[in-house]
This record gives C-alpha cells, structure tokens and sequence, in this order.
C-alpha cells in the first residue's frame, strides 16, 4: 500500500501529457517561425540584393561607357553599408572585370556565370553564400553585368537565436505546465483518485455503506461514480438478502434439529422406560418359574411331570436371553445419554477381569488369552467396561466352535494414534458386510449360531465415538476377526 | 583595322561581333576609343534638338577617325532621331549640329568660332590641348595612356545644354562649377 505513489500516479500522467503536448506545440511552433523567418530573410536578402545591383547598375553606367574603373569603383563601394555583401564585380560585356569590391582584402576570387539566355537577373546559392547576378542596360542596350555575393550567416545567427529563445519559452511554458497541473489535478485526477481511495477501502472493510462523493461536473467521472455507488448499493442490497435467507435457513435447521432432537429424545425415553419396566414382570416371571421348578409335582401323573419338568427346564433359558437384551437395550440407551466421567482406567485389568467371569461361566472351555500389560486410557470407566465387555464377550463367543481358540487384547502405534485392538480366531464374519456391523439389530450369524441380541456392537460404536475415537474390525470368514478402536 | 573597331565596339558597346574575343588583348586606337566617346556624350547629354529628324555629329576640319565614326553611328538613333555624321567647313555650317568635333587642325581660330557654337548650344568637343580654356565643352586627355576627358562645365552652363551628372562622374575634371559644388 503506497498511497502517495498511487495518488501522483494519474496526476503525473496529466503532468506528462501536459508538458508533452506543450512541448510538441511549442516545438512545432518554433521551427515552422524558424523555417519561415529563414525564408523569408533569404527573400529579403535576395531582394535587397536586386534592389542594390539595380541601384549599382544605374549608377554605374557612364562608368562602363567611358571605361571609367574608378568610378565604377567608387560606386562599388557604397555596398559597405550592406553588412551581408561581401564581394561584387562589375564585369564588361566582354566579360573583362571593370571595378570589384571586396569586404575583407583576403576574399578570395569568385567565378561568376553568365546568366542563363536572356535573363537580366539570376541567383546561384553557394554554399552559406547567396551569388546574385544582374545584366546593366542602358537606353535599352546591355552594357554590363553586375555580380553580388552575400553572407547568409545571418540566418545561422538568427536560427541559434531562435533556438535560444524557443528554449526559453519553452522553459517557461513548462513551468506554467507544472502550475497548471495542479487545477488539472482538481477537476480531473482528484475525483478519480478519492474514487480509487473510496474502493480500496471498501475491499479493506467489506463495507458497502460507504458512498463516493459526487463530483460537480456531469462528466464521465461523475458517471463512473454514480455507477460506482449504484454497484455497492446492489452490493449492499444483495448481501442482505443473503444474510436474511441465511437467518431464515439456519432458523429452519435450528428448528428441524430441535424437533428431531425431541423425538429422539422421546424415543430414547420410550426405549428405555420399556426396558426398565420390562425387568419387573421379568423378574417376577423368573422367580415364578423357579418357584415352579422347585414345586412338588409328585401328585402328578408321571407322564405329565416328565413334561411339565421339560416346559419348565425351558423357562430360565428364555428368561435369561430377555434379561441380557434388555441390559443391552438400556446400555445403548445410556451410551447415548450418560455423562462422560473421564478417568484413568487400567484396561488391562479390566480385560482379565472380564475373560476371567466369562472364563467362570464356563468352566469347560479352553482358550488361551493374551493381555498386553500396562494398557491404560483416560475415558469414561462404566462405558469402557461396556466396550470391553462387548470385544471379549464377541470374542469368546465366535470361537467357541474353534479347536484351539486365542483371544488377544493389546495396542499398537499408527502414527501418532495409540489403536486398541482385541483379535481372536474365531469364525469371523464376510467383510462384504462389514458396513452392517455396528448398526443396532444387524446380525451376520443366526442366533440358532451364535446366540446374541444385535445391540452389542452398536453400543460399542456409540461409545468409542463419544470418546471421540473410530472403531473398524477386519476379517476373513473362519479365519478370526480383529476389532480396532482408538480414543482421543 | 576592321577586327580592331570590332574589339572596340565590343570592349565599349557591347555589341557582340563574331571573332571579336581574339583581338581583345590589343589596345583600341586612340581616335576609335574617341570615336566611341563622341557617340557616348550624345546619350548623356539634353539639348534643344536642332533637326527634328537627325542627331547630327559634325566634324570641324580634319576628320580623324576615318570611317569609325559613321561606322559606329550607324543606324542608331537618339530620343527617335537618326544619328548622322557630317563633316563641317566652319562655324556657320556647325550651328546646325547638336555636337561638334573640333580637330586639331582648326586650333589657330578657336574663340571665336566656340562663343557662336555656345550660343548656338552645340556640344563642343576637341582634342587640342587647352581647348577648354579657349571656351570649348569638352576635351579629351589621356591619362595613364588611356582616353579619358574633362569638362568645361562654365561653358556648358552658358548654353542650353544639360549634362548628366553621370558623365561629370567619368569626368577627370571638371572646371566652371558653380561656387560650392564640387565634383563627385
């Protein structure tokens, strides 16, 4: 930003084109004065030549007649009046000098031509010099000629003093220039350099308010300010019908995400409250069927009691896969919902602890865990236990079918993301559902398979991505699955 | 004799005579040079014309230019008169010329005869030395052997005759001026 030099810069195109034009006009004018004054005074010169040879001629005539040198001489030498002539000859009809004249003593000899035909008067330029010649008659016969050699240097001295002096003018004219550029500035350059300002400034702020002052006089420039101001009006005028359309756009999603917030909300709350109040008649259910299966059916008929024991050997079973899926249900409901208790957590330990349980349940199977020791994370405890639960919980499962099944639980480093990952080898899934995965009631095995409610690993995702971390899982079909998961 | 007069018409008329151009370099004669001079005063003299048809030259006594005299005047004219040459016996026959030539041959009784041409405004012109002093107009000299002349401008005065200054300017001297008028 370089206003001074920005501000001159028309102003010094006015400058220039005024002193240019100045110039020129001057310069023309000088040399056309010059070239005419130069001819005119060769005119001159040769007039007064004529004028002098005429005069020499007249009187010079009884000096040819009677031979008389010295007379013609003395006639001669009236031309030291003339400052430009500096040689003359009076030559006989035979072409025998009679009298000459020279203005220095060492002018050297001139040739002198006779006239063309029948010319009385002829002039040669020699050089700087103006040769005139001019026949004598006398009662109409031709009794001689005179020849009249000038310097033209007068006009070298004239065209330097010229010079001189168009330079002068020329000086002076400029400066006038320079002082007039300052009013030419007024009118012309202010008007659009205050426009050029005024722009800038609307770049800079982004302010369409401001408006140009309108110049006085109705030329172009006040044509281009209008122009300009009526712009930043419709600038101004569009810019807010942007922002209303915006207002108005931003209240409508404002508006759609407290609604579908709302109902969300009311879903979740429906979802949870029938969750919760399905465990009291569950609970109620099971206590009845254990009451049942403790009863004394020996009053029954044998057959029967064999049946009822087997009806009622069923019941626990169904009560128990309604009673995880209900934990399931409103575990994801507070996935979603709960407060974020950040602290750090050994998940390690968690890890043992939770293939440990699982391990208790049943006592039967074989596997071999690995733990990485010291995994620690700074997250909310109850969630992770839910996430964990949920990998490991997967992980036994699938490869409960697995001769020799191996479940691992570590990290590992990508980039500057610490990625916990729990692998197993188990049955896997087809990677061309993958993107089912951790979406809630999606199953890639049949529950007759693997039993399960669908829910797990939507929660898992939940929470992983509350923590503000990602969860992917890679597979092979029986060839074992590896769930990742990182946490900011 | 015919290629001299022919440089001197050249030299002093300026009428261009083929083969002039070779003969330049040899001096006039004296009496051609005078001849061309006598022709020469008519142009530069004014007189009452004596003959409405002629300008006549008359020569007093001995003619001493032989033909060039006629041979110069010859078919020229002066203010519309033909000019003619005549030789004359005396001064009664002279005052019917406008110039007289007066040769040496009649110096012994020159006063008298120059008093009645005066009256009679005839131009007189001689060669006989101290013509001017016995009353005459004009005398030719030489100076520096060339031809040149001197006036009597008392005598011309005392006539009707005018000369031109331009022929006074040529002169070499000229005698009778009036008191404060000196010459060019």
């Amino acid at each position: 930003m370089r206003p001074f030099s920005r501000r001159t810069s028309i102003s010094a195109r006015l400058m220039r084109m005024n002193l240019l034009v100045t110039a020129v006009a001057l310069s023309l004018a000088s040399v056309s004065f010059l070239l005419y004054d130069a001819y005119s005074f060769r005119q001159n010169l040769i007039h007064s030549l004529h004028t002098e040879a005429q005069i020499i001629g007249a009187n010079s005539a009884s000096a040819l007649l009677f031979d008389d040198s010295d007379a013609a001489h003395s006639t001669l030498s009236a031309l030291r009046n003339s400052p430009d002539v500096v040689y003359a000859i009076i030559l006989t009809p035979a072409r025998t000098p009679l009298a000459n004249y020279q203005r220095q003593k060492d002018t050297p000899k001139i040739d002198t031509p006779p006239l063309p035909g029948h010319a009385s008067e002829f002039t040669w330029q020699r050089g700087s010099q103006i040769l005139l010649g001019s026949r004598i008659d006398f009662q109409g016969k031709n009794i001689g000629t005179v020849y009249i050699l000038a310097e033209t240097t007068e006009i070298g001295q004239r065209i330097r003093r010229y010079v001189l002096i168009a330079i002068l003018i020329l000086l002076v004219c400029l400066v006038a220039a320079l002082m007039l550029t300052a009013s030419f500035r007024r009118v012309i350059a202010n008007p659009i350099v205050g426009l050029a300002n005024i722009a800038r400034t609307v770049t800079r702020e982004k302010d369409f308010s401001i408006r140009a002052p309108i110049p006085g006089d109705t030329d172009e420039v006040s044509v281009l300010v209008n122009s300009f101001n009526e712009m930043l009006g419709q600038i101004q005028e569009r810019d807010r019908a942007l922002l209303a359309s915006r207002d108005e756009l931003e209240q409508r999603v404002q508006e759609r995400t407290a609604e579908l917030q709302a109902a969300n909300k009311e879903l979740e709350a429906f979802s949870y409250s029938v969750a919760h109040d399905l465990r009291g008649p569950l609970d109620s259910i099971g206590s009845t069927s254990f009451l049942l299966r403790n009863a004394d059916w020996s009053a029954l008929d044998p057959q029967l009691r064999g049946q009822t024991a087997e009806i009622l050997e069923m019941l626990p079973r169904a009560i128990g896969r309604m009673s995880a899926l209900i934990d399931d249900l409103l575990n994801l409901s507070r996935s979603k919902s709960a407060v974020l208790h950040l602290e750090p957590i050994d998940l390690s330990a968690m890890a043992a602890g939770i293939l440990d349980e699982l391990a208790k349940n049943e006592p039967n199977r074989k596997v071999d865990v690995v733990i990485a020791p010291r995994v620690v994370a700074i997250a909310d405890k109850g969630l992770m236990r839910v996430v964990l639960a949920n990998l490991l919980g997967n992980a036994w499962k699938y490869t409960s079918k697995t001769p020799l099944p191996h479940i691992e639980f570590g990290t590992r480093r990508e980039g500057n993301n610490l990625v916990y990952f729990v692998c197993d080898n188990g049955a896997g899934f087809d990677p061309q559902y993958q993107h089912r995965l951790f979406q809630p009631f999606q199953r890639l095995h049949a529950t007759s398979e693997f039993a399960g409610t669908g829910i797990g690993l939507a929660t898992v995702h939940r929470i992983v991505t509350r923590h503000g971390g990602r969860i992917w899982a890679e597979s092979q079909l029986d060839h074992g699955a590896d769930f990742f998961f990182t946490l900011n | 004799m015919k290629f001299a007069l022919a440089a001197l018409l050249v030299l002093i008329l300026g009428v261009e005579v083929p083969g002039a151009g070779l003969l330049l370099a040899q001096a006039p004669r004296e009496s051609d040079v005078e001849a061309a001079y006598l022709f020469n005063f008519a142009k530069f003299m004014h007189a009452q014309p004596h003959s409405p048809d002629f300008f006549t030259i008359g020569v007093m006594g001995k003619n001493p230019f032989g033909a060039t005299l006629e041979q110069i005047t010859a078919h020229e004219q002066m203010d519309g008169r033909a000019m003619r040459v005549m030789p004359v016996a005396g001064a009664d026959d002279a005052r019917n010329c406008d110039m007289i030539f007066v040769s040496d041959s009649e110096a012994p009784r020159l006063e008298k005869d120059l008093e009645m041409l005066q009256a009679a405004n005839v131009l007189t012109v001689s060669n006989v030395p101290g013509f001017l002093d016995r009353g005459g107009m004009i005398q030719f000299l030489i100076v520096s052997s060339r031809v040149r002349f001197s006036v009597n401008l008392g005598a011309v005065n005392r006539s009707k005759i005018t000369l031109s200054s331009e022929l006074l300017k040529v002169a070499v001297s000229v005698s009778g001026l009036p008191p404060g008028e000196v010459k060019p």
